[in-house]
């Protein structure tokens, strides 16, 4: 019995083969190395192929999702070999793996190396302590760059919430309501460089003289109405609450959207219990309205307010942080791009990250409270 | 709801317009900007840097219509009289420009060198004519 057993063992079942303990060991060394070879190949020849742009593109988009695909499949495949136990410990790293492996590649190592630099000279290579956090607390162009983000965080906020909800709660009692509301939607589809363009022929100044016609609308309304021009991204402090206007023109629609919908999932027997006992609109705005979007408004406000904090392109474009308009990420970019000075930069990044940090945390708890995630 | 009394319908139609009053003045604002940069984008870049993208919507504004030489004789550091004109002025005024009676505006051209006189009078102007797709041509074929 035990020999004809062995026989037919020898007679290459292929089948039978495969479940032998070697055989087994075997392939599950071959499949990962073919998997591996499969994929390297791919990025040779996508690095080094001189064949038409459209090969190299197919090429990559099948070698891209195919890739991810057959790893997955690969090592899902691998996991369920092992023994029960096994299986159940380690599949679920399988699937959340990648997703842990591309966050610390892209997120925790860069934080951590800026950390690093942050303690470093210009060019990274003599540790000097904690001098560039002295500078990032204590120079004269830091501490302007703060007043601004503070007041880009109150002010643009405190104008985004409020248009925004102004908007949203009488667009909702009117019959062109998507009219209007596409109307304020529209600058969010604007890059904030196009935004800095459009602004432009809003505050340009050509200065005082004769013949001088200005070609900038508000200086044309301040001249039609019989007064001087100004200089509206020149004078200081005002300048900066100028700046804040583009923000608030484009950031209203991101609210309002929020509201709006907030608005629209308040239950209607409610409002009109409320009106059947005689409230006027403003008390339902104030007792009904606010109290049910609550969760909709801090959201929105922590989004914006995080945003003006790391706001960057639109002082970039207008003023170049001159002129007193400074903020933090503009002095960020200043400092690694202008001077080169990683060390300095670094610094400027770990304690605009720590700024919005606080933030952040409140509005992931508030997600958490919602069951958003 | 249908026996609604008239006061209350009334006071419904106000209250709709005065939310869109607010919504239409809300939006204005909002584009007005936009629109600029819209008809600029049809503008030439001369056009853009002398007047206003506004100033293709019909309206009036000054046009040349002669330039007079001041004659020698006129000092030009004092109050000069110009010919075909009343009165006497002196130069910071002219470079400020006068309107004078008959509604024309004389404006004195560069400096005092130049002795010569812009005469202006006020037109009405329609659409610009000047607007074309030029800007979107050179974008697209660069």
């Amino acid at each position: 019995m035990q020999k004809t057993n062995g026989l037919d063992g020898e007679k290459f079942n292929l089948i039978a083969w495969f479940t032998t303990g070697i055989g087994r060991i075997v392939v599950s060394l071959i499949v990962p190395a073919i998997t591996f070879l499969v994929l390297w190949r791919g990025f040779i020849f996508l690095r080094d192929s001189d064949a038409p742009k459209l090969v190299i593109v197919l090429v990559a988009i099948l070698w891209g999702v195919g890739g991810v695909a057959l790893l997955y499949w690969v090592s899902n495949w691998l996991v369920e070999k092992l023994p029960r136990k096994w299986v159940v410990r380690l599949q679920p790293f399988i699937f959340v793996g990648p997703a842990i492996a591309i966050l610390s590649w892209f997120l925790a190592i860069p934080v951590i190396r800026t950390f690093f630099i942050s303690f470093f000279d210009a060019y990274s290579r003599n540790f000097i302590g904690l001098k560039n956090y002295i500078f990032a607390f204590t120079d004269r162009i830091m501490l302007e760059a703060f007043r601004n983000n503070l007041l880009w965080m109150v002010f643009g906020t405190l104008a985004c919430v409020s248009l925004g909800l102004l908007i949203a709660v009488l667009a909702d009692r009117s019959k062109f309501e998507t009219i209007y509301k596409s109307l304020i939607f529209m600058p969010m589809a604007i890059s904030f460089v196009g935004a800095g363009v459009i602004w432009k022929f809003v505050y340009a100044y050509k200065g005082q003289g004769t013949g001088i016609e200005e070609i900038g609308l508000l200086n044309a309304i301040i001249v039609g109405l019989g007064g001087q021009p100004q200089a509206w991204l020149l004078n200081q402090p005002w300048n900066n609450f100028f700046l804040i206007v583009i923000m608030v023109w484009l950031q209203t629609g991101f609210a309002m959207v929020m509201f709006s919908s907030a608005i629209k999932g308040i239950p209607s027997e409610l409002l009109e219990a409320a009106r059947v006992d005689g409230a006027t609109e403003i008390q339902i705005f104030w007792n009904i309205t606010i109290p049910q979007i609550q969760s909709t408004l801090i959201t929105v406000t922590t989004t914006i307010v995080i945003f003006s904090l790391k706001l960057f392109d639109i002082v970039r474009v207008m003023t170049g942080g001159n002129y007193g308009t400074n903020v933090i990420a503009n002095e960020f970019y200043i400092e690694r791009f202008t001077y080169s000075d990683a060390g300095k930069a670094s610094a400027i990044a770990m304690v605009l990250l720590i700024a919005v940090i606080p933030v952040m945390i409140y509005n992931l708890r508030q997600f958490r409270e919602r069951k958003a995630f | 709801m249908s026996a609604q009394p008239d006061s209350a319908r009334k006071q419904r139609r106000l209250s709709s317009l005065i939310v869109n009053g607010i919504l239409i003045f809300i939006c204005l604002l909002w584009t007005i900007p936009t629109l600029g940069v819209l008809i600029t984008s049809f503008r030439n870049s001369e056009d853009i840097y002398r007047t206003g993208w506004w100033t293709v919507f019909p309206h009036s504004a000054w046009n040349e219509v002669s330039r007079i030489t001041v004659p020698d004789s006129e000092d030009v550091n004092a109050q000069m009289s110009i010919p075909g004109v009343e009165g006497k002025y002196t130069y910071e005024q002219l470079k400020a420009g006068v309107e004078t009676s008959n509604g024309q505006k004389i404006t004195w051209y560069g400096n005092k060198r130049t002795r010569t006189i812009i005469v202006e009078e006020k037109k009405w102007q329609w659409f610009d004519t000047s607007v074309t797709l030029k800007n979107y041509q050179d974008v697209m074929t660069g």
